[in-house]
């Protein structure tokens, strides 16, 4: 369980990314943050794993406050995909999936052998092992970036506009994968892998967030939560004007589409 | 001719001593030049003053150095280490700005997932910033080291021997020919210097020399894929 008490982040330049924020994040939920870029959604993300620092307030993970733990090993517990993959251009595939293991410190044979097992779990053709980062399409560096944050333990699973750079077969493609994974659990181990995992997605799309979310967190700047529920309770019963123009502004509008019910 | 068919090998000690005195120089400087890039990046906005002080010092003439420096630190005036000493100084004044560059100019992106996995600060430098430098590191070097070759010969006015020596007594003797052939051998040096740095490059950072017809065939195939999702 991940929990935001009162949390607020302003930046050095002055900016109000996250403006007292409390949330609770279930184990095994698929939560979805949903927003226009600047709303402060990222910056929710990244402070789970502390690639940023509140400015006050507290985010434990099952119950113990983040802060007291050493950044650098709280990172190595938590899978995490960026935009673009993040991966290394000077490791090959093989090496930047097991790299994740080796920082958990398992030894380099058996990283490989791991990042092996991640390759097929996400769907990887066994001869890119030895490929560039540069030698992928987007969506084979997108699936990379997957399989490495599959190899962490702990059965959290950040991701942060993981494919929004995608056309839009291969990010179908993608968001299945996501679903299968959040039900199947990541991870190494036995244990990790029977039950779901906890999975908090960010985008700014509606219609990935309405696929994939088992809830919905829409947030207006400085990261206030404008609506907390599950994709129907969006679509049937908007809190108010603000979820009301987000919502149409992204669902293609019926006259487009025409009776094709292609969504959720 | 005859001097050349009998002085060969006295010309080749020199090219050979020529092409040592300026790898100490390179590499010393190269080495020192990370720490201090790293130092400039490190001094907001300091940066650009910190970084131009350094450059200045190329700009101390080498004659000047050469006679300074041995009462400054106590060497004899005919010995080399003055010369490596401020051919280091030189090399070092080069490369800090493209080695702080080199540093800075890393994918953001590469940085981001290295610290998102958990990677120590320590170890995100030396095995993700500092190999992902090399490329720009490598061009900057390649600047140094040749100018590194061509001011070793200054060493032949104060007596230091390298091909240089050539220059010194082809113009004592007014014999053009002995000048000429120091000049093509200080190029033959440059040049083989070049092509070992060129060489240790391809080495240590393999992923530089890859062909991505592979990803461009693949991103074809993305913009085909999106186009069927379209129509």
């Amino acid at each position: 369980m991940i929990t935001f008490t009162h949390v607020s982040k302003r930046y050095a330049d002055g900016t109000v990314a996250i403006r007292d924020l409390s949330l609770t994040i279930p184990d095994g939920q698929l939560l979805v943050l949903l927003g226009s870029s600047g709303c402060g959604k990222t910056t929710l993300l990244r402070l789970i794993n502390r690639l940023v620092e509140p400015t006050s307030g507290h985010i434990s993970i099952d119950g113990t406050d983040t802060s007291t733990l050493n950044p650098v090993t709280l990172r190595r517990s938590i899978g995490y995909v960026l935009q673009g993959g993040g991966l290394l251009p000077h490791r090959t595939v093989l090496d930047n999936i097991a790299l994740q293991s080796q920082l958990a410190g398992v030894r380099k044979s058996q990283a490989r052998a791991i990042a092996r097992r991640m390759m097929r779990e996400v769907g990887l053709d066994p001869q890119l092992a030895h490929r560039y980062p540069s030698q992928l399409s987007g969506g084979q560096r997108q699936r990379v970036g997957v399989a490495r944050a599959l190899s962490v333990d702990s059965g959290i699973l950040l991701m942060d506009e993981p494919f929004s750079a995608l056309d839009p077969v291969i990010r179908h493609d993608l968001q299945d994968e996501v679903l299968r994974l959040h039900q199947n659990g990541t991870g190494v181990s036995a244990a990790a892998q029977d039950k779901p995992c906890t999975i908090v997605f960010v985008t700014h799309d509606i219609n990935e967030a309405l696929r994939l979310a088992d809830r919905i967190v829409l947030l207006s700047p400085g990261a206030v939560i404008e609506q907390d529920g599950t994709p129907d309770d969006l679509l049937e019963h908007p809190a108010n004007d603000f979820v009301r123009t987000f919502i149409e502004a992204g669902r293609p509008s019926p006259r487009l589409t025409g009776t094709k019910e292609h969504i959720s | 001719m005859s001097w050349l068919s009998s002085q060969w090998m006295w010309i080749a000690s020199l090219a050979v001593l020529h092409f040592r005195l300026s790898l100490i120089p390179v590499l010393v400087g190269f080495l020192l030049s990370l720490p201090l890039g790293w130092l400039a990046n490190r001094c907001g906005r300091g940066r650009s003053v910190f970084l131009a002080v350094v450059a200045a010092i190329y700009a101390i003439p080498s004659l000047s150095l050469l006679i300074a420096l041995p009462s400054a630190i106590g060497t004899r005036i005919l010995d080399p280490l003055n010369l490596e000493i401020i051919l280091t100084l030189y090399a070092l004044a080069l490369m800090t700005r493209t080695s702080a560059d080199a540093l800075r100019q890393v994918d953001r992106q590469a940085i981001d997932g290295a610290q998102s996995m958990g990677m120590s600060p320590v170890r995100l430098f030396f095995t993700v910033r500092l190999p992902l430098a090399g490329p720009v590191m490598l061009s900057g070097l390649r600047v140094v080291a040749a100018s590194t070759v061509s001011l070793v010969t200054v060493g032949s006015l104060i007596g230091i021997d390298s091909l240089g020596t050539l220059f010194t007594e082809g113009y004592q003797r007014s014999y053009i020919f002995e000048i000429m052939t120091g000049v093509v051998l200080t190029l033959l040096v440059a040049l083989v210097l070049d092509g070992l740095l060129v060489g240790i490059g391809k080495l240590l950072m393999p992923w530089t020399r890859l062909k991505t017809t592979h990803h461009t065939q693949s991103s074809h195939l993305d913009r085909t894929a999106e186009m069927e999702a379209m129509a």
